[in-house]
Parts: structure tokens; sequence; C-alpha cells
């Protein structure tokens, strides 16, 4: 007896490692997410009071709309006039004012590559160098403020990363074109050498609000209140001296509580995001919890049993049971927590430079309670069910499993399965349910689908395994037949093994299918819609100006040029939502452009026409000739008259403006890029020749043939799959442990029969295939169900988004292939331990002992 | 004289070390003659169990020698040890012996399957008529009697022809009747089918079903008795458990 229970302790320990690490990891992620994300957000609310730190009252143009987390948030104002300063300095207890301004400035390295990248990663920004020293939120370290047009400073960050030093000339990229000027000095931010990791560049007040903006123009005065005065005071004597104008006046605390807001907002997407990949990684890690204490409860079970100990032992298998997942909760969630911290701590480092790790107690409580919740209920569940079975029940053989197609387990499952997938017929159906658009029809459809076939799961995974395990004695002859029936004969755990997959990899195919999809409606766009050879990009993404009108002319007026059109966007409020509104030129776009318009006329698209995608009209029941009005940041509320009505928004929006009229409202905006059909017999190389002096002063700008174009607009794509993969990266790990704890188990479980097929002639070798191929079987059953889900979920997806830029629908055969043979090739290492173990099981352990 | 079979030469298993050290085999010499049915009797923990596994190659000995035929298993490597196991010997054991995932023809012929060879039709259709299994052979062992399950045991050690047959304690857990009828089947196998097999039991009436007895006391061989019947061999136990108390 006592050799049993010190089987049973040595079996037990290997058990709650893996237990222990999947919740360790789960929690570790967690952990990690929180303390990242409180860690950026606390370097958010540095970065704005210490932009505003010394700015008492501020002065802005007057709220026009506030912009949708999706375009970067923050209300839209229209600049104002920087001579106002001097007003306000004579008013009593002000002490100072000063005007700021900012705006796109992205520097040029040496070699001429443009330096940070806007699309992902810190922002590229110039602003200007503030005389009022309590209001310059940076200090110079090295060489002078800069004066006068030919002068500019660089953050210390910045001038380290391109190695620029005081007195080089230095090139920076603004909305206005390209600069040389002269490096005087270098900055650095409070106590860090950049706020936030940005690319700063300082110039004078002048040629800030001339670079940047207008000359003359700013986008907010601070003032510094005289000692002793209050900053409401001073406020309030600013408003009043300011009646009658329509100008906002906040004092500096105000408006760095509302420019913390609006990052925050803007931050909780990504949060948002990365806490979503952390429940799942802790999800998975339930269903490896749960397999573990199932097979612990009835292990004790049938010991208690063994000891006839029958009347009082129902509550003490509940109770110890309880207590150990406990134990393991508390440890393994103190584990993950530490390595969490540790980690986030690191990755913070490395995407906001200069922050140091932000460890909150909140944080800790969570990760604890997230960490011991998911134990002890994964525990609870089976050692509950497990005390309604009679003990004579539990000292049966391990025998075959029926408890797994209980009636309310395929009644739950099945209907949740059958109302998804009605659900999910809606939402193509385009019906609407409630008030429910139909992409949340379908995307509630999903979850019910997949919910349910994961309950359904243990009712699956008998017919699942024999089926797919079918070949398996045929190819690899009794060896697969046990493999198979191994498989199938404990379908609860096959199915919680599978189910810890089928999450992460259903996870990643619908990914790889949505990815697809995505570069396949691009191609499909730029093949069908557009007639051109020919895309200069300005490699300035949405913020960054763009290329100046003129460019676009110029490219138009040579003789190797058919037609060309800017494309450029800026925001707008139509109808109560903020948008984005493209810009092109009516004469020519769309003739390049195939956008199916359907009603109008294109050249009714002077300086108040309007062009809209058709479906979003008829939403509002807008028609040709219509008055809408549209709210610009600059310019504030505008009519405008539809002009046009389109019939695919891919490569314009579904707003499109005029250069006129989008130059009349949106006049910081340049062109994203510049879309080109050559003239007959023109070849690509020779059109290449005479555009790229055109863009030869804007080092960001690229002419490219329209597969250039295209592979450029992937690599991004690239960029956030691959980000997907690394967050679903350490699911998959725990789905892994999952195989492993299960292999284990099922190995300690099989004790005796391994013994005797080991007696009767089996080698180790022979008793090791069977245990990978029982591995390879479990995940085949997560793998086929995710395929099926990621493709079919994908193909809804797609559907469903056919008008947000998903024209295509693309099976990624390839990818799908290789990820299958990834996780073959992952389940058969996670089985070599479990077969190496059971090949080496002594034969006699198994007979003996009986 | 008949060739021998299996057999240890100054066979001696010692389990644990010094203060808790058992001597499970005490210097044991002992041939199973080819082509007869032998029992071995003995008190509980006298060696019985001991002596077949390490003559099968289940567990090796502290020192001396066991063969099967004229093979010295201690010479053989795991992986030639797991193929003489497969080709060469059978199992019977008290319970258990069934994969319960196999039906009963499978488990019948799971040593063959191993092995990657064909059964024999011919001797295989005999074998599961003389167990008279036929109506059973794709049952899982859960569908079967404890008395058929050991029929299939015993099938499934007849079915690959081995030189030898270890079986330990097959009645141990059957009714009289299932008992006398995997018995009076194991007898028949030897003497129609030329098998060879030896056979542990605690029951009298199990060792009159064998060519020959032999009596185990501490981990030794203490008598034999050819042609046995039970009484004769019930008074042996008697006498030697009452030689064994003075
Ligand atoms: N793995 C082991 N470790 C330590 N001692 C053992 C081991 N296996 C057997 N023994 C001891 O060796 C001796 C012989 O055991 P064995 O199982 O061969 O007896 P047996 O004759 O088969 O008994 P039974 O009739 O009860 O089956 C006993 O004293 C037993 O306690
Ligand atoms: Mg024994």
């Amino acid at each position: 007896m006592l050799k049993l229970s010190l089987r049973d302790l040595r079996a037990h320990l290997g058990r709650y490692a893996l237990t222990f690490f999947a919740v360790a990891i789960g929690v570790g992620f967690v952990a990690g997410v929180i303390t990242l994300t409180d860690t950026i957000s606390r370097t958010l609310d540095d970065l704005y009071a210490g932009l505003n730190g010394g700015t008492d009252v501020a002065v802005r143009g007057p709220g026009q709309f506030e912009l949708g987390p999706e375009f970067g948030g923050g209300v839209q104002r229209p600049r104002i006039p920087a001579s106002l300063a001097e007003q306000l300095t004579d008013l009593d207890g002000v002490a100072a004012a000063e005007g700021y301004v900012q705006g796109y400035a992205r520097p040029i390295r040496p070699d001429g590559e443009p330096y940070g990248n806007p699309n992902f990663g810190a922002p590229t920004i110039g602003t200007n160098w503030g005389v009022v020293d309590e209001l310059n939120p940076f200090e110079l370290v090295e060489g002078r403020a800069p004066s006068g047009p030919d002068e500019i400073v660089f953050d210390k960050r910045t001038a380290d990363q391109t190695g620029y030093r005081v007195g080089d000339t230095a090139t920076v990229q603004t909305a206005s074109g390209v600069r040389e000027a002269t490096l005087v000095g270098i900055a650095r931010f409070g106590s860090t050498d950049s706020p936030a990791g940005a690319a700063i560049t300082l110039f004078d007040n002048a040629t800030a609000q001339a670079m940047l903006a207008m000359p003359g123009q700013v986008d907010t005065i601070a003032i510094v209140a005289e000692d002793g005065a209050s900053p409401v005071a001073v406020r309030d004597t600013v408003r009043s001296e300011l009646a009658g104008t329509d100008l906002d006046v906040v004092t500096g605390e105000e408006l760095i509580a509302e420019s913390q807001a609006t990052a925050q907002e803007t931050f909780d997407g990504v949060r948002t995001f990365l806490l979503v990949f952390a429940l799942i990684s802790v999800l998975v890690g339930t269903f490896v919890i749960y397999t573990s204490f199932s097979f612990i409860v009835a292990q004790r079970q049938r010991q208690v049993a063994l000891l006839r100990a029958i009347g009082a032992s129902r509550a003490q298998v509940l109770t110890t049971v309880v207590v150990e997942s406990l134990a393991v909760g508390v440890l393994a969630s103190v584990v993950g927590y530490v390595l969490g911290v540790a980690l986030s701590a690191g990755l913070a480092g490395a995407f906001v430079p200069g922050s140091s790790a932000v460890v909150e107690p909140r944080s800790f409580g969570i990760a604890l309670a997230v960490g011991v919740v998911v134990t002890v209920t994964s525990a609870f569940v089976p050692a509950a069910r497990a005390s309604k079975v009679p003990p004579v029940a539990a000292l049966r053989d391990v025998a075959i499993d029926t408890s797994s197609r209980s009636i309310g387990r395929l009644l739950l499952g099945g209907s949740l399965a059958v109302a998804g997938a009605g659900l999910l017929g809606a939402g193509i159906a385009r019906i609407e349910v409630r008030d429910l658009s139909p992409l949340r029809v379908s995307g509630l459809g999903m979850g019910g689908l997949f919910v349910g076939t994961i309950v359904l799961g243990p009712v699956l995974a008998r017919p699942a395994s024999l089926g797919l395990g079918r070949p398996l004695p045929r190819l690899r002859g009794i060896v697969g037949r046990l493999a198979q029936q191994n498989a199938a004969r404990n379908p609860r755990r096959t199915a919680s093994t599978a189910a810890a997959l089928m999450i992460g990899l259903g996870i990643v195919s619908l990914f790889l299918v949505v990815n697809a999809s995505l570069r396949a409606s691009l191609d499909d766009t730029v093949d069908n819609r557009f007639s051109g050879d020919v895309v200069i990009d300005s490699g300035t993404g949405y913020t960054g100006g763009g290329l100046p009108g003129l460019v676009a002319h110029e490219v138009n007026a040579l003789p190797e040029v058919d037609a060309a059109s800017g494309v450029r966007f800026g925001f707008a409020q139509i109808a109560g939502r903020s948008v984005a509104v493209g810009g092109v030129d009516p004469e020519t776009a769309f003739d390049l452009f195939d956008v199916d318009v359907t009603a109008g006329d294109v050249a009714d698209l002077d300086h108040d026409g309007i062009g809209i995608f058709g479906k979003t009209a008829d939403a509002h029941g807008w028609r040709v000739g219509d008055r809408v009005t549209a709210v610009f940041g600059e310019a504030g509320p505008v009519e405008l008259t539809v002009a046009v009505l389109f019939d695919s928004k891919d490569l314009t929006g579904a707003y499109v403006l005029g250069t006129e009229a989008f130059d009349l409202n949106l006049p910081a905006a340049g062109d994203m890029q510049i879309w080109i059909r050559l003239a007959e017999g023109v070849s690509v190389e020779r059109a290449e020749a005479v555009l790229e002096p055109l863009v030869a002063t804007f080092p960001s700008a690229e002419v490219q043939d329209v597969g250039e174009f295209k592979a450029s607009v992937k690599a991004q794509y690239d960029i956030i799959l691959v980000l997907v993969n690394a967050l679903l990266a350490l699911t998959i790990v725990i789905a892994m442990i999952g195989i492993v704890n299960t292999l284990v188990l099922s190995v300690v479980e099989r004790t005796r029969e391994i013994g005797l097929t080991r007696a009767v002639g089996a080698s180790r070798g022979q008793v090791r295939a069977t245990i990978r191929w029982e591995a390879l079987l479990i995940a085949s059953f997560g793998l086929v169900v995710a395929l099926a889900v990621g493709v079919l979920f994908g193909w809804v997806l797609v559907r469903m988004l056919a008008d947000e830029g998903f024209s295509a629908f693309a099976l990624p055969v390839t990818q799908l292939l290789a990820f299958t043979a990834l996780t073959g090739v992952l389940t058969l290492a996670a089985a070599v331990v479990p077969a190496v173990w059971a090949g080496r099981r002594r034969i006699l352990s198994a007979i003996a002992d009986r | 004289m008949p060739t021998v079979a299996a057999g240890t030469v100054h066979a001696t298993k010692v389990y644990g070390e010094d203060d808790t050290a058992v001597v499970a085999l005490d210097d044991v010499t002992v041939g199973f003659p080819a082509g007869r049915f032998t029992a071995i009797m003995g008190p509980s923990g006298s060696g019985k169990s001991t002596l077949m596994h390490c003559l099968a190659g289940l567990d090796s000995l502290t020192s001396g020698q066991a063969f099967i035929g004229d093979v010295d298993l201690g010479s053989l490597s795991e992986r030639r040890l797991t193929r003489l196991r497969r080709d060469r010997v059978g199992f019977v054991f008290q319970a258990f012996n069934l994969v319960p995932t196999l039906t009963a023809l499978e488990n019948i012929t799971l040593p063959l399957a191993l092995a990657g060879r064909d059964p024999d039709r011919r001797w295989l259709d005999h074998v599961v008529d003389t167990v008279d299994l036929r109506p059973r052979l794709d049952h899982r062992p859960a569908q079967l009697s404890g008395g058929q399950q050991q029929r299939v045991a015993v099938a499934r050690a007849l079915a690959s022809r081995p030189s030898i047959i270890f079986a330990d304690e097959p009645t141990g857990n059957l009714d009289s009747r299932s008992s006398a009828e995997i018995l009076s089947f194991m007898r028949r196998a030897v003497d129609d089918l030329a098998q060879t097999i030896v056979m542990v039991t605690h029951d009298p009436s199990a060792a009159s079903y064998a060519h020959h007895v032999l009596f185990l006391a501490d981990g030794r061989i203490v008598d034999e008795m050819p042609t046995p019947s039970a009484d004769a061999v019930l008074d042996r136990i008697k006498r030697l458990d009452r030689s064994g108390r003075t």
C-alpha cells in the first residue's frame, strides 16, 4: 500500500507540474499584459503631463467634432492666430503666453532613408521650441535653441539613432515639403531622451508655423499665470477677454486630463486586444487543468473505494481536491505573476524606451484571482461530479467512459450549435436581429457554433478518433489499431485536450484565411479597379501630410503619363459619425478608378460636391442633388451637394471630394498616393526614370509599379499577422502542454495494459509509437475542427465585410498545410517524453500489485 | 530423456538490500521438459511467481542463469528479450490478461500482430475451436465472462505456437467448472498439440491436470511428484506444511 501511495505521489508531482505550467503561463500572460498596459498607460499620462506641465491656461479653437478612437481620437479643432498671444500677455494675472503648433515632421537619416515608421511605432512629430521657459518641456543637453528658418533641434534619442551631431546639416520632411537645416542643439524630455520614443524635431516659432501649419497659425496658446494668480481665475479672465469669439479656454489641468483621457481611450483598444489573447490562453489552460483534476479525482475515488471508507469519503475527496487545487493555483499564480511582470518590464522597455515597469497591487490581485478561480473551478467540477458516482462504479476497471454522452450535454451543445448556425445564416442573409447589425449577428452565430462544438466535443471525440484513425490499422498494423482505440476510449479527455488546440489553432487559421483574403482583395482591387501601371506612394501614412498637390500636377503634365490622380485622406463628421474622406482629381480619377458610378456626374465634384458610396447613401436616404452637412476640423460645418453615387469604395473610401472641395476644407493634407496610367507604349522603366526626379526631394516617397505597390501594402499586413501569431504562440504552447499532460495521464492509467502488451512481445518502440499516434489522433481532431472553424468563419467574415475592403475570399492552402505540418511536428515533440516514459515502464510493475 | 524447454541453473533472486533483503529464489536449478505440463505449488511468498517471471525474461536474476531452450536470457539485450518473449513464450496471468480495447480475436493474435506476422489460419481456427470461442471473437473483454477471458488468454498463448507457456494461477479467479474447462483444455494442448506448459497453482485439483508437480518453499524446490492426483497433492502439501512448521 505504501508502495502504491509513493508511486502515486510521484505521479501526482508530474501531473501537477504540467497543471502548474498551464496555470503559470496563463496567469503570466495576464499579469504581463496588465503590467505592460499599465506601464504604457502611465507613460502616456506622464507624456501629456510633461508636455503641458508648465501650462496654467490654454486657448484653442472651438471643438468641431470628436474623432473616433479608430482614427486616433481627440476633438478636431481649427488652428488659431498666433498673434493672440500678444493680446493675452497683457491681461491681469498672465505672466507669459506663447503659441504652440504640432505637425508631422520626419527626420531623414544621413543615408537618405526616412527615420521611424509612421504606420507602426512611435510618431514623428515636429513642434516649436518655446521661448517661454516654463512652457517648454524640452531641455537642451547640447548646443543651443533653434533660431531662423535653417536651424533645428532633435531629441536626444533621434540624434543618437540617426547619428546626427550638433553642427551637421540634417534633412526633415514635413507636410509642406523637405527642408535641410543645421542641427544646432540636442534636447531631452524631462528625464528621458525622447517623449515615449517619438522622434521630435524642434523649430523656432515662425518656422514651425510655416512648416507644420500656416504662417501665423498655431494649435494652442499656452499661458503661464503670474505667481500667486490661480489658473482658474486666469482662465476666467481670458474667457471674458475672448467672449464673443468661439475660442475654447481651459486650465492646464483640464487640458492634461483631457489629452490623457483621449490617449487612454485610444489605447483601450490595444489593452482589450491584448487582454483577449491573455484570456484565451487562460481558457486553453483551463482544459489542461480540468483534464488533470478529472484524472486525479478518478484515481483518488478508486483508492478511497478500495479502502472501503465509503461513507465519509465523498466529502473527503471533494475537500482534498479543492485544497490541492488551491495550493497549485496559488503557487502557480505567484510564479506566473513574477514571470509575467519580469517579461513585460523587458517588453515595455522595448516598446517605450526609457519607461520603467508599473507594478500595481491591482495586477497581482487580478492575476491571483484568475489563477485561483480557474484552477479551483476546473478541479471542483470533476470532483463534484465524481462525488455523485457510487463507489462501486468507481471500482470498475479502466473502462470505456460513457458518461460523456449525457443528454444534457447533447441538448446544450446541440442547441448552441444550431442556434449559432442559424444566426450565422441570418447574418449572411443580412438579417438584423433586434438591434444588432448583420455583422454582429453573424459574430454571435460564430460564437454559438464554436462554443456548441466544444460542448459537443466529448460526444464527437469517439467517432472522430475512430474516423480519423480509420486508416491507421492498415498503415501501422496493431500499433495503429491500439492508438485509434486509445484515442477513442476516453472521449472526455480527448475532447478537452483537443478543445485546447481548437481554440488556439482555430484563431490562427481564421487569421490566416482573413489575411490571405485581405491580400487577394488588394490584388483584386488594384488589378481590376485600377487601370494604370504605376503608383507613387508618399510613404507618410495617414498622418503624414503626403505629397503636395503640385507633384500630381507635374506628373499629369508629363508626356509619358496618360492620366494621374492623387488620393488623399482627411477626417470629417458626417451624419454624426467621424469618417475618413478621400480626395481625388475628378478629371482623371474616375477614368483611372473603376468605382462603378451609378448616379450623378463626376464633373459636379467641384468646390461643394461630394461623392458617396451607394449603400451608405441608401442607409441615409441621400440622392444625387441632396445637401449633406460635413463638419471639418479646420473649416467647421460645410454644406455639400451629393454629386455622385458609386458602388466600390475600396480605393477611395465611402466619401470622396474633388481636389477643389478637399483643399478648401482639409488644406493640410497632401496626396497619400498618386495613381498613374502611362501613355501608350511607355515602359514602366522609362516612366520610373522620369517620375523619380519629381519626388527626389521627398525621401519617403517611392515610385512603384503595381506589383511593388501591392507588395509594400502586404508587408504591412504581415506585421499584424506576425503579432497575432506571436500572441497565439503561448496559447499553442499551453495546448501542447495539454497533450503532454493527457499522454502522461493515459500512460499512468494504462500501466497494466502497457505491461501486458510488453509481456506478450511489444517492443519499447511499439509502445512509443502507440503513444505518438494517439497524440497525433487527438491533435488532428483538434486541428480538423480548428481548420473547419477557421475556414468557415473566415469565409463568413470576408462575405460580411465585402464592402469594407474584402472583395475576394482566398484559401491560403500552402499556409494551412504548413500550419498543419507544424502542428504535427509540435505534437510529436510533445509526445516524445510521455512515449519514452511509457516505453521504460517496468513490465512487472504492471503485473504485480494486483 | 525429453529435451528441456526452459530451466534455471543456480538461480537466485534477492529483492531489496541489507535489512530488507528478501531471498525470493535461493539457488534453484530446475528444468522443464518439453511437451509436458508442469505444475508449481507452494505456500504464498515461496517464490513461484518470481521463478516464472525470471524464466520468461520479465525479470532478471540476481545470480545464476535462466534458459529458454538453450538461450541464456541473461545474455540478451532488451530488444532480443522482447523478441524472444513475443516469438517463443506464451503467457497466461491470473487476471487482466487482455487489452480492453481490442476484440477477443485481436487479443488472441496480438503477439503475432506485434511481430507483423500473419496468423497461420488453420492453426488459429484449430485453437479457436478448441477453446470454443468462435461466437465470441468480435466481443471485447468487458463483454466476456471471467472464464471466457481466461480462455482467450490461453488461446493467445497458443496462437503463436511458443516453445513454452507460463501460466500464473490461470484459474485463480474462476469457479470450479470454468477452471476444469481451462485446465483440461491446457492438458489437451500439451497432449494433442505438443505444447509445453508451466503453471503455478494453489489448487491441488488444478495441479492434478499436470504431468508433474514441483513444490517450492522459501525459494527452494523442496519436492516433486509425477502423475499427481488431487488427493496425493493435498496430502503432500499437508506434510510439507507440517515439516515447515517444525
Ligand atoms: N518486487 C518485489 N520487491 C520486493 N520483494 C518482492 C518483490 N516481488 C516479490 N517479492 C518477495 O519475494 C518473495 C516471493 O514472491 P513471489 O511473488 O514469487 O511469491 P509467490 O510464491 O508467487 O506467492 P503467491 O502465491 O502469493 O503469489 C515474497 O517474499 C515477496 O514478498
Ligand atoms: Mg504469485
